[in-house]
């Protein structure tokens, strides 16, 4: 779809000329915005923010003394504004709780914030069953690069969702694959098999993982790149942003994933 | 309706009774003697008082006065002619012989003003090809499509696209033919050319409303393209070089005034150009390589005269883009074409009936391949149609009778996706194929009663794909009454059913649209509209009609939001449904003849949409809502040799999402591109569909036709020049985030993109 894109794009502006414009938009009312992955056997934390108005100075302007409370398996936990780093993924959070989710989490998470302006979201997610990844096979071109072809199989009783991310190096490092994929991508065999690109060399250390998502998140992640693509598409529709969380913006998801690394070996001659 | 429906055959009863009447009438057909095709317009005196005009079919009829009394039958462009008429003569074929060797006055539309005065129709808009040839037209190429966006209700779809909107619909709402054969996707180049050489139309008929029976389809509007039919007497040729394509026709007789063939075809060529650069540039790993780009289209008919009461002709028409992209790992072709062909036979059977009989092929699809090393990919979809079409048309001298039925097989290939591998294991084909039937029949009768005028009609469809049926009664009924012979007023009801589906999200249409059936699903769309009207004749030159209408639309589609539209095999469950209106106000003030010719429309228009999954289930305007739609068209012979011509159009801005707000996404970790998003990705919040209005759209085109004096034949120079007052209309607004080194956001910003500044053309055309 990229290339599409691509060449869509390439007509529409091949003899086009820009020049700034002034937006007068109405008085934009911030939203709060939560972005909550939830693991098995880990602690949850959470990022709480809320938007700004298009045209503001940039900034991540995060929320402080909200009361948030995620609920499962008939308990509440309260998570306490305190911000903190991931050392592990460089990743911000500023809301946490110390007490881990179970390590076969099962029913609805339910995420529920308040901040001090009354504003109040509310989510609901679940954990789904993990797809685990049948093979990460580099495949070598003439000019000594490789591709990979990630597979694994498809629950063909089920509408599945899917993220597969492929990262060079490290797990938690910029990727170089992003897809988001459903169950039509499967064959016969009930397998879903994708390719990179050319991005891989002999000794390369490759990090696979399928995510199996759930359908709004899955929904989230496919229009908020819609959403982006609309932006410098003139062809493109309004770019609405499909989420679970009701009173606000963002994702809450809870994150089931198999992951497997392997060395890129030397190309076979 | 049901006092229709038994008016309706109550008036098939009683024809029978009126044809035993004796009147001494007399009724006849004007052709062009070249080409045979009906002239429409003609005007007919069977003294040197009483007089008519003839119809779309050429046709006429009247009562002598005398046996003795000669027909003088005369049109614009045309030597007049007169002819007596023995006694025994009830129908007359005059063929009038063409103008040569001056500037032809164009007329502006097919139909005298006394004529649409009198016509029960409105709501239709005539364009010929004469008109649309004289005419600015973008990069010098002639489109007939583009002159139908310079009438009032007829709306762009974007700038420089051939895309209509007609009253407030969709641009999937309108039904184009070509010689009876449906053309799914009639564009080149994402829109900005139509399908419709203009080397092979003679006369486009756009119906905004009052839709006769024979219609249906589309909620909107119905488009139908006639080509030009074959010279049966000598061979002529034509061409025209232009700066992006170039055309090619000749016709003549196989046989001499018995079968005679028409070939046109046009091509572009920037391929050549870029294929050169990329041919320079080979190896230089800092240039990219140019996409190629091409389309072409062929039109080819066939006309063979088998009797004086029957007629035989083949039409064909196929056409095709190409996009190319090479940039050595991914090897990707996007194709996407059009195919229509169609067999007619005319008849004859008596002097108050005939009948035609159309065979119709059609088919689009667009192909998206790709390979990557072991691997082939192939994404594709289209829809091809094998169809009937039979009518009789009956007259009398105070009613014209027409009776028919219509049949048609439809394939869909919807998102089909196919990868092909070395290894089977790897091999993957999905989507859907649903083959559907759709079918009508159908009758209206126009009567004239004197001073009030009625055409009522009714159409019997019906729809079948697997298990599912749908039937639907379409209604029509179109009143005029006649005040005086100068000013009318008029009025009619459509129902219109749409069986078949196109999705455009965009409000443009697209090659990669999908077509979709009715299936259990997604029920027909159907449209209810009513209008009315006056039609003024201030002089010969002179009318000014004004048309109100209002349009409920049912059931219409969206996607929605967010749906997956690629490589998907349960593409129904995109699918939303909705309700729409449209409703507005249409002046039109036109001159047809003098030296000045032209037309001013203005309309003042309203649409909207809700679906309850869209928009938070609140009405929004789709992008071709445009409050105020002006259009000034004129031409003026400076001399026989030497015609100029402008036009101006003025409109209220697209309706177009722009976001409130946005906020800040860091994404699970190591799921982001952080080279290109930087540490967090910047996701929009649009508070609503469509919630911002572009700038109002303006632009000034001009065109001076020098016709030459070669040794043989006529040629012509056209230059022209497009938005001649450089105005930059925002085709696009973008929204930018400005970042620093390390990727980080340091400030918005929005900017608009202008496609076409000021640009002229010029067109070199011969012909003998």
């Amino acid at each position: 779809m990229k290339n599409i894109t691509l060449m869509i794009a390439y007509v529409a502006l091949v003899a086009a000329c820009t020049q700034d414009y002034e937006v007068v938009l109405p008085a934009y009312e911030s939203k709060l915005v939560v972005e909550c992955y939830l693991e098995a056997g880990k602690p949850p934390r959470l990022i709480l923010s809320e938007s700004s108005s298009f045209f503001d100075a940039p900034s991540f302007p995060v929320v402080s003394g909200a009361n948030v409370l995620l609920s499962y398996d008939g308990q509440t936990d309260t998570l306490v504004n305190q911000p903190f780093v991931d050392t592990n993924t460089g990743q911000v959070y500023n809301y946490g709780s110390n007490r881990p989710l179970p390590d076969q989490p099962q029913g609805d998470f339910t995420l529920l914030a308040t901040d001090a302006q009354g504003r109040r979201l509310e989510a609901i997610t679940q954990f789904m069953p993990v797809v685990p990844i049948s093979s990460l096979e580099p495949t070598f071109n003439e000019e000594g690069k490789a591709f990979c072809l990630t597979k694994f199989a498809d629950n063909p009783t089920q509408v599945n969702y899917y993220l597969l991310i492929l990262n060079k190096g490290q797990a938690h490092t910029s990727s170089v694959l992003s897809a988001t994929l459903d169950d039509n991508f499967a064959n016969d065999n009930h397998d879903i098999i994708y390719g990179s690109g050319y991005n891989f060399v002999e000794g390369d250390t490759l990090i696979g993982t399928v995510y199996h998502l759930e359908p709004t998140h899955y929904k989230f992640l496919s229009s908020a790149s819609s959403a982006d693509a609309a932006n410098f598409n003139p062809f493109a529709v309004s770019g609405e942003i499909v989420t679970n969380v009701r009173g606000g913006l963002g994702i809450v998801a809870a994150l089931t994933y198999d992951r497997k690394t392997v060395i890129v070996p030397a190309p076979t001659k | 309706m049901k006092r229709i429906y038994v008016t309706t055959f109550f008036l098939l009863n009683v024809l029978g009774a009126l044809a035993q009447s004796s009147h001494q009438t007399i009724r006849g057909y004007v052709l062009d003697s070249a080409t045979r095709r009906p002239l429409e317009g003609a005007t007919v005196l069977f003294d040197r008082t009483k007089g008519t005009s003839t119809d779309a079919e050429g046709r006429f009829t009247g009562e002598l006065v005398s046996s003795s009394s000669p027909l003088r039958i005369s049109f614009q462009g045309y030597h007049t002619q007169t002819v007596v008429v023995s006694d025994l003569e009830r129908e007359v074929v005059i063929r009038l012989a063409p103008k040569t060797e001056v500037l032809n006055e164009v007329v502006v539309s097919g139909a005298s003003n006394r004529q649409k005065v009198a016509s029960v129709q409105m709501g239709v808009e005539k364009i010929n090809r004469e008109t649309a040839k004289l005419l600015p037209a973008l990069f010098g190429e002639v489109d007939v499509i583009k002159v139908f966006q310079l009438k009032p209700g007829v709306k762009s779809a974007g700038e420089g696209t051939s895309g209509i909107s007609v009253r407030g619909g969709g641009t999937d709402q309108n039904l184009f033919l070509l010689d009876g054969a449906p053309v799914y996707n009639p564009s080149h180049l994402f829109g900005f050319f139509s399908t419709f050489n203009i080397d092979a139309v003679q006369e486009a008929t756009l119906y905004k409303a009052g839709f006769p029976a024979e219609y249906s389809g589309r909620l909107s509007s119905v488009v139908d393209v006639s080509t030009l039919p074959a010279h049966d007497t000598s061979f002529h040729a034509g061409a025209g070089i232009g700066l992006l394509a170039s055309r090619l026709n000749v016709s003549g007789p196989i046989i001499k005034n018995k079968l005679a063939y028409r070939v046109a075809a046009r091509r572009t060529y920037a391929d050549v150009f870029t294929n050169l650069i990329n041919n320079a540039n080979a190896g230089d790993t800092s240039r990219n390589q140019i996409p190629s780009y091409y389309f072409y289209d062929l039109n080819a008919r066939l006309d063979y005269l088998i009797s004086d009461k029957t007629d035989l002709s083949a039409s064909l028409y196929t056409g095709r883009d190409r996009f190319q992209i090479d940039p050595g790992t991914f090897d990707t072709d996007f194709s996407w074409g059009n195919s229509a062909a169609s067999i007619r036979l005319n008849h004859r059977l008596s002097e108050r009936l005939q009948t035609k009989v159309n065979l119709v092929f059609a088919d689009y699809n667009y192909a998206i391949t790709s390979e990557f090393d072991r691997f082939s990919f192939n994404i594709e979809s289209g829809i091809r149609d094998y169809g009937i079409q039979n009518q009789y048309l009956l007259q009398f001298p105070h009613h014209s009778l027409k009776v028919g039925w219509d049949a048609m097989q439809s394939r869909f290939s919807i998102s089909r996706f196919n990868v092909a591998s070395s290894q089977a294991n790897e091999n993957l084909d999905r989507g859907e194929r649903i083959t559907a039937y759709e079918g009508g029949i159908y009758a209206d009768d126009e009567f004239d009663l004197g001073q009030l005028k009625v055409n009522a009609g009714l159409r019997l469809s019906g729809f079948v794909s697997g298990p599912t049926r749908y039937v639907g009664l379409e209604p029509r009924l179109s009143a005029r009454f006649l005040v005086n012979s100068d000013l009318s007023i008029k009025a009619n009801y459509s129902r219109m059913n749409q069986y078949r589906h196109l999705v455009v999200s965009s409000g443009a249409s697209l090659p990669t649209d999908i077509w979709y059936p009715s299936t259990e699903k997604i029920r027909p769309e159907y449209s209810d509209q009513i209008s009315t009207g006056v039609s003024y004749k201030i002089n010969d030159q002179l009318l000014v009609t004004n048309e109100l209408y209002y349009k409920w639309l049912n059931r219409v589609v969206d996607y929605k939001p967010g749906a997956q539209l690629f490589v998907n095999a349960n593409l129904e469950e995109e699918f939303v449904f909705g309700a729409g209106r449209a409703y507005g106000n249409e002046v039109y003030l036109e001159k047809t003849g003098g030296r000045l010719r032209g037309w001013i429309g203005y309309t003042l228009a309203y649409t909207w949409r809700q679906f309850d999954a869209i928009n938070g289930g609140q009405r929004f305007y789709p992008r071709y809502d445009r409050r105020h739609d002006i259009s000034v068209v004129a031409s003026y012979d400076l001399s026989k040799r030497v015609q100029a011509a402008i036009t101006w159009v003025y409109n209220t801005g697209n309706a177009v999402s722009v976001p409130g707000g946005r906020f800040a996404q860091t994404g699970i970790p190591g799921t982001i591109d952080t080279a290109e998003d930087g540490p967090y990705t910047i996701v929009s919040d649009y508070p609503a569909r469509n919630n911002y209005r572009m700038p109002a759209y303006h632009r000034l085109d001009l065109s001076l036709v020098y016709r030459l004096r070669p040794r043989r034949g006529e040629a012509d120079l056209t230059f022209g020049v497009y938005n001649a007052y450089n105005r930059l209309n925002p085709y696009l607004l973008s929204f930018q985030t400005q970042r620093n080194a390390e990727n980080v956001p340091t400030g918005f910003k929005a900017q608009t993109t202008t496609l076409f500044p000021i640009l002229p053309a010029v067109t070199y055309n011969f012909r003998f």
